[in-house]
């Protein structure tokens, strides 16, 4: 393989490497399609995984954040002043992501909330689609359409079993196709007349 | 009727803070009481009076007239002492002097990793004196999980009283009044609603209440304490009032204000070095 290369020119090396870089895509490429087919199976198009198999909610180690207490007002503190304010402000130092949580008026639910809120945005920063939300969503997406489904299949299944009743009931009012037979009958008769 | 109640709290609050006590108020209450809380935080009442409670950690402390309700400095150092002292205080006895709403000394009975022996709380207030006892019992079933005993008694800071429910304590923690009788004013800082509602008798105070804490020291046998303070020279006080044996300093709060005078004798408690900025 090396001596291959050597042999060649730079602008061959370069479409040697791109037919062997052609060759390995279009591998992965029907492996993918391989796998979308396997998943197609179990009535998904995208690589989402089972329910029981999701993986943890994200978490940020405690060094990467900065956490702060915004309690406005002044200088004044303690005995003196009765606030209620409990905002807490945390930032994802490596990101510079910036949320603030006052969702409760505990600063310790606070904290714990603004943390979740925080990892999910790091998380959908870093990984995108693979991210603990987007995957979450996908699975919601996936219910959605799984119910969706049954419930098309139960109403087709209504209608095809009236449908096939009404066949049935057809048979019952034979009128029709005696009419239809007389008038076959009639039309024979004017062909024959006329010959 | 939204937007009525809404108007209401705005005579008083501006307006972030309005919305924000409003859907609390709607949160915690019943609709048919709405009204009632809104026209009374529109005459200052306190907002943790009328939702009958304030959350401290973990715990949610009832609050009721008559009785100080806790700051959110207080539970700032409470949660950064458990953290620096941590099972240091396992096993022992701790009293907290001034106890209130019993705030500090459940938020420590409670904690799992401290796991103290015995938490006294006193307070001079029969009416903090029974809440802190509503509290405890509210926090009942995580004390006798963690074992640990808490007693609420009442004491007098000034007569140097010590609490009989216990025979000594390792550790002393208080918060007492610290607001100089001549700065109880709009003027000097103090919230309109807090010297409308809240008990003089929890805020009035000042050098003396640390010299009454300092000499209590050695008569229960504590090795270390943590009080709280509002101005510098209390802490400075309390210093003059310490053997020179004793290692003390200040810990400033999270908004940058001096909070805490913390001191102690031995070895045992030198974690509380990472609570202490300044030493004296």
């Amino acid at each position: 393989m090396l001596s291959l290369f050597k042999s060649t020119s730079g602008y061959e090396m370069l479409s040697k490497l791109s037919s062997i870089y052609g060759l390995v895509s279009h591998l992965k490429r029907t492996f993918s399609v391989t796998s979308c087919t396997y998943n197609e199976t179990k009535h998904s198009k995208t690589k989402v995984p089972k329910l029981t198999k999701m993986p943890p909610r994200p978490k940020l180690p405690e060094n990467e954040l900065k956490e702060k207490f915004i309690k406005g007002g002044s200088g004044h503190g303690g005995q003196k002043i009765n606030k209620t304010n409990s905002k807490v402000q945390l930032t994802h130092v490596p990101t510079g992501i910036v949320i603030s949580c006052q969702a409760t008026r505990s600063r310790d639910q606070n904290r714990k909330i603004a943390r979740q809120i925080l990892a999910l945005k790091v998380d959908q920063l870093k990984n995108g689609d693979k991210s603990w939300k987007a995957l979450k969503g996908a699975r919601e997406k996936i219910r959605k359409q799984r119910a969706k489904r049954k419930s098309k299949a139960k109403y087709r299944k209504l209608r095809e079993e009236k449908e096939a009743e009404m066949v049935k009931q057809k048979p019952d009012s034979s009128t029709a196709s005696q009419a239809d037979k007389s008038m076959k009958l009639l039309k024979m008769i004017v062909l024959y007349c006329r010959q | 009727m939204n937007s009525s109640l809404l108007n209401a709290l705005l005579k008083v609050l501006p307006r972030t803070q309005a919305k924000r006590e409003l859907r609390w108020i709607k949160n915690e209450l019943p609709e048919e009481k709405w009204e009632h809380a809104v026209d009374q935080r529109s005459h200052l009442v306190p907002l943790q009076y009328i939702l009958g409670n304030t959350p401290f950690g973990k715990l949610t402390i009832k609050c009721a007239s008559g009785v100080l309700i806790p700051r959110w400095e207080t539970e700032e150092w409470c949660m950064e002492m458990k953290k620096s002292l941590g099972a240091s205080l396992s096993g022992k006895n701790l009293l907290d002097y001034c106890t209130g709403t019993g705030c500090i000394a459940l938020s420590i009975a409670t904690d799992s990793q401290m796991k103290p022996a015995n938490v006294i709380g006193t307070d001079i207030s029969n009416a903090a004196l029974s809440l802190a006892e509503e509290n405890k019992s509210a926090c009942q079933p995580v004390l006798s999980r963690l074992g640990c005993n808490i007693t609420f008694e009442r004491c007098d800071l000034r007569k140097l009283e010590i609490p009989k429910s216990a025979d000594g304590f390792d550790f002393l923690v208080s918060n007492p009044p610290y607001i100089p009788k001549d700065k109880m004013s709009v003027e000097c800082g103090v919230e309109c609603s807090v010297l409308k509602y809240e008990p003089r008798i929890a805020l009035v105070g000042n050098l003396e209440f640390y010299h009454y804490l300092t000499a209590l020291l050695p008569k229960i046998g504590a090795r270390g304490f943590i009080f709280e303070v509002g101005y510098k020279q209390q802490a400075e006080a309390t210093r003059r009032y310490l053997p020179n044996t004793w290692k003390c300093g200040i810990r400033y709060d999270s908004a940058g204000t001096i909070r805490n005078v913390i001191g102690w004798c031995d070895p045992e408690f030198d974690a509380l070095n990472g609570m202490v900025r300044e030493i004296l």
